[in-house]
């Protein structure tokens, strides 16, 4: 005695005869435009692989475009505020520098004032108009 | 044939090369697959591309718990039902205008070559509900065994051989009413 299982593997086999009988055979009836499959893995590939390794060097580029300009940024930035940093001191110095040599100039010129007796400051006044 | 592949630790460069290797070992049985479900040429062409970017992009989901052409054919067949589902909804279409659908669309598809017994074999196919037609082209056409029908579909031996005698039997009735 068959079982269901066997039935069931008749009945699909008489199937499969009927449709193999009326619709000749069990070629797919449908076709794809010449050379497709060839073109398609072609330009898949080539698809699949150019813009991604373009966006990869892209974003490469665009990264190291960043950390270049942010470099470049923070270098210009710790120039700035050395140079800052350097001149402000300088400057004060200078006009430091500036206040002393008077002081000190003033001072020469008051103690040799003090110095030298106003006979001699006299002669040596004379002598210098006369030469 | 790439089953051995393990793509998780696979390095970049390499998985390119090897992804480079399905595409072209599995094109055309994936073009095929897709064929049969959506019809036209320019349908299963879209699809196809669709399927073959899926499946590059989510390569990382792949495990080995299944076998790669499995995993391949299953975004396959989801894709080609997301086309037609979308397509459908775009023109409107209810569930009971669905075999009308799909016969337009072969009628309307320019790389059809068969004859009349050919197009009435198709057209008792598209009459199938979407399941039982899937499963009848690849079981009819490709010959796919049960048990890979069951990884690829996730059903059931027992439910894909009903589903095929079911649908291999009224696949006969209609076209002895229509030819004979």
């Amino acid at each position: 005695m068959k079982t269901q299982d066997e039935l069931i593997d008749k009945e699909i086999q008489e199937a499969e005869s009927t449709i193999d009988s009326l619709s000749s055979g069990r070629k797919i009836p449908f076709t794809v435009p010449e050379s497709y499959f060839e073109g398609l893995e072609r330009d898949f590939l080539s698809k699949f692989e150019a813009p991604a390794s373009e966006t990869e060097a892209k974003e490469e580029t665009r990264v190291i475009k960043y950390q270049h300009k942010t470099r470049t940024f923070i270098f210009v930035a710790a120039a700035v505020a050395c140079l800052l940093i350097a001149i402000v001191p300088i400057y004060k110095n200078i006009s430091k520098e500036k206040v002393s040599t008077n002081k000190v100039c003033t001072t020469y010129e008051s103690y040799v004032l003090n110095e030298v007796d106003e006979t001699t400051m006299e002669d040596y006044i004379e002598e210098t108009t006369n030469k | 044939m790439k089953e051995d592949v393990d793509w998780a630790t696979l390095p970049k460069e390499k998985r390119k090369a090897a992804f480079g290797n399905v595409v072209k070992t599995y094109t055309r049985p994936l073009y095929w697959a897709i064929r049969k479900i959506v019809i036209v040429h320019d349908d299963a062409n879209d699809v196809l591309q669709n399927t073959l970017m899926r499946a590059w992009n989510g390569i990382d989901e792949f495990r080995g718990e299944s076998q790669f052409y499995s995993w391949l054919y299953r975004i396959a067949i989801n894709e080609s039902l997301t086309f037609l589902q979308k397509q459908k909804a775009a023109q409107n279409i209810s569930i009971d205008d669905e075999e009308s659908f799909l016969s337009e669309k072969l009628e309307a598809d320019d790389f059809f070559d068969g004859d009349k017994a050919q197009k009435a074999l198709q057209k008792a196919i598209l009459s199938l509900p979407e399941k039982q037609r899937i499963v009848f082209n690849m079981r009819y056409y490709d010959e796919t065994k049960y048990e890979d029908l069951e990884k690829i579909l996730g059903t059931s031996v027992g439910a894909l051989k009903a589903s095929y005698h079911i649908a291999a039997k009224k696949v006969a009735y209609i076209l002895k009413e229509e030819l004979e």
